[in-house]
């Protein structure tokens, strides 16, 4: 089928055309101006190396029989490696040194030997505050590490008595001797602790609370419930609970979740 | 005997009741609720971990790192404390601030002495002494003395007292005097020192023997028997003036003075009628009265510290044992039935134990007698140990020994677990006599 288009729409046509080859020339242009403002920036390195060779020395210059090679630069590729031209020539001055020259001479020298001494400091100041940096870094990393830690051994803690808690759901009851070993155990720890000669002869008898964490240690401080009315008595006997930790804790779930219940202790210091 | 015991806390009610290994456990039967009760009986610990440490001073003060060791030594000697090795730990405080607690629970100690000696500018020291509770972390004592630099070791005993105090609710007795006779070739000399034998001073020396020291209960005077008139006679000595008095010149022998626990006389021993009897007599010499009339040899007299009796040694039985009388005179009745042999007996300042001298096997010991259940138990180890006398807190004995043919002194706690022999220098040391607790000074 046969399109058949109207004068307007060929004006169209012809202004799309006329664009479209404009933008296709800007953008050749902007090409050819990127590789050629990159190319610039290639350079500088060996062109400030030059002028510092060149700078004139006490003594007057002797010709160079063989001028310097310059290091080739490095161009990033695929870019072409830019030779340098060799350089001129250098004819030598006639040796007409004056001391006006050598004063200026001097000057520059020092000048530039503060210059350099200046960026060396500058290099040194630099430097240490990046290694302070550094280490402020790893401080924070390892704060934040050990902060992540914690709260993966909370997470850990708190998943471990989550599944305590549903074993010894479905366990059932307490295993009375795995018990009474535990208890046991715990009770020769605190009574290896007692000093039953500070406690009145009377043997009054003394409560104290106490709680467990997962690890077998006290969770805060033992709770006096019933004192023996005698704060030496009560202190002795509060330090041997303190003293004794950390307790042995089962793996039996059950047995161990009961152990990190709430315990009563009723002391009877002098037996 | 364990026992554990569970509480209801929900209604439902699955109780499983077991006895293992001398334990009783009662359960509920979800374990998720259950509570235990554990009932601990007795117990066995006898010594307090502490760690002492050095204090700082400064490098002019006389007695530099020695006020430490001084408590140490008095802790360790009184057989309740366990003054532990601090030369692990990396950092040694001086000020609460600067205490790092887990070095401490680390090495298991229940207290911890820091703190420092300065030196004011007319010459004394201010010696300042914190004890920390490690468990709690918090303070237990804070005491500051300022004394002029010869009274350091002073300090440092009543700083060991208070420690001894603050832990075990009883009152210390490093800060207290002893007495004690010294035979250097004929020179017999009475001396008191600190109770550790240091500070030795003079009180009185003759070339004939001195006897039977006995303190004044208010520690202001002592008495003791001369034989420098070549007979024993009892004198009583101010030590404050240095003032003395004859309280006991009777015809025959006068010895073995005792004080009565107001001051107001002494028990003494005369052979005034013919064999050795007890009297008492006014602290002035006067109102002399019988107390023991018997046709044996009635010695060694102490009253007991109600001062309701007199308790003494007496061969009436056939062999020497111990016995006691009403203080005002009476009917004698026998104290000490185990062991042929009993003599030379002390009470304790409580009056809750008596110490004398048995022999056993051959070998003279020293015995302390539990008045309350009877039971005895024998202290020291040498054969030829003598004078047993009770420290003021009544925890510790301190008797005369012999080592190498030499008399020293000794102290072993009353439960027989720490001895200590005191400082060896000054020749034949015998007779000592344990004073009573002394005012700390201002």
């Amino acid at each position: 089928m046969k399109i058949s288009h109207s004068p307007q729409d060929q004006i169209f046509r012809r202004r799309a055309a006329i664009l479209s080859v404009l933008m296709h020339i800007a953008l050749f242009l902007a090409m050819v101006f990127m590789i050629d403002w990159k190319a610039v920036h290639v350079n500088p390195s060996v062109m400030e190396a030059t002028l510092w060779d060149s700078l004139p020395s006490k003594t007057p210059p002797k010709p160079a029989p063989e001028p310097p090679k310059p290091e080739p630069p490095k161009p990033p590729e695929p870019e072409p490696e830019p030779k340098p031209k060799p350089p001129e020539k250098v004819t030598p001055p006639e040796p007409q040194v004056n001391k006006a020259e050598q004063e200026a001479e001097i000057a520059l020298k020092k000048r530039e030997d503060e210059k350099k001494q200046k960026l060396e400091e500058e290099k040194k100041k630099e430097e240490e505050k990046k290694k302070q940096e550094e280490k402020l870094k790893k401080i924070q990393e390892a704060l934040r590490k050990e902060e992540a830690e914690e709260k993966l051994k909370k997470v850990q803690d708190a998943m471990r008595q989550q599944d305590l808690d549903a074993q010894a759901a479905a366990t059932g009851p307490v295993d009375p001797s795995v018990l009474s070993y535990y208890v046991g155990l715990m009770n020769r720890k605190i009574r290896s602790n007692v000093n039953p000669g500070l406690c009145p002869v009377s043997n009054p008898q003394l409560l104290f609370d106490i709680q467990l964490t997962n690890t077998g240690d006290l969770s805060g401080m033992p709770k006096m419930v019933k004192g023996s009315g005698d704060t030496v008595c009560d202190d002795a006997v509060f330090r041997a609970i303190v003293a004794a930790k950390p307790f042995d804790l089962p793996d039996d779930p059950a047995v161990r979740k009961a152990l990190l219940e709430l315990l009563h202790l009723k002391f009877k210091p002098r037996g | 005997m364990t026992r554990v015991k569970s509480r209801l806390i929900d209604n439902r009610r699955a109780l499983i009741n077991a006895f293992c290994a001398s334990i009783l456990v009662w359960m509920f039967a979800n374990p998720a609720q259950a509570a235990l009760e554990i009932e601990i009986s007795g117990g066995s610990a006898i010594q307090i971990p502490i760690a002492i440490l050095p204090l700082n001073e400064p490098a002019n003060v006389q007695g530099k790192s020695r006020i430490h060791e001084i408590i140490s030594n008095d802790l360790k000697g009184s057989g309740m404390f366990r003054v532990l090795n601090t030369s692990g730990v990396p950092s040694l405080p001086t000020t609460a601030a600067q205490i790092k607690y887990t070095d401490w629970t680390a090495l298991k100690a229940q207290g911890l002495s820091i703190g420092e000696v300065q030196q004011t500018a007319n010459g004394n020291l201010k010696i300042n002494v914190q004890v920390m509770d490690v468990l709690r972390q918090t303070p237990l004592l804070q005491s500051t003395y300022t004394v002029s630099p010869s009274q350091y070791r002073h300090v440092a005993h009543l700083i060991a007292d208070q420690i001894y105090e603050k832990f075990t609710g009883q009152p210390g007795a490093f800060a207290t005097r002893i007495a004690y006779v010294t035979k250097a070739g004929k020179r017999f000399t009475l001396q008191i020192a600190d109770y550790d034998g240091f500070n030795a001073q003079t009180l009185v020396s003759s070339n004939e023997p001195i006897i039977s020291p006995a303190w004044a209960p208010d520690g202001s005077k002592m008495a003791y028997v001369s034989f420098e008139k070549k007979k024993p006679i009892v004198f009583v000595q101010s030590l404050y003036t240095g003032e003395r008095k004859v309280v006991a010149n009777f015809k025959g022998n006068n010895s073995a003075p005792a004080w009565a626990p107001d001051g107001s006389k002494l028990a003494v021993v005369l052979t005034y009628g013919a064999n050795s009897q007890i009297y008492t007599i006014s602290a002035d010499g006067s109102n002399l009265q019988q107390v023991t009339k018997s046709s044996s040899i009635d010695t060694e007299p102490a009253f007991s510290p109600d001062g309701q009796f007199i308790y003494f040694s007496s061969d009436r039985g056939g062999r020497p044992q111990i016995y006691k009388v009403p203080a005002s005179g009476g009917s004698a009745s026998r104290v000490t039935f185990e062991g042929g042999y009993n003599v030379s007996p002390r009470f304790s300042p409580d009056g809750k134990y008596l110490t004398y001298i048995r022999n056993d096997g051959g070998s003279f010991k020293v015995a302390v007698q539990d008045l309350g259940s009877g039971d005895v138990k024998l202290l020291s180890t040498g054969s030829q140990d003598e004078s047993p006398s009770f420290a003021p807190n009544a925890r510790t004995i301190m008797y005369a020994t012999r080592v190498g043919g030499k008399g020293t002194l000794a102290t072993v706690t009353v439960d027989g677990l720490v001895r200590q022999r005191l400082s060896e220098a000054g020749g034949d040391i015998r007779e000592p006599a344990w004073g009573p607790a002394q005012a700390a000074p201002k």
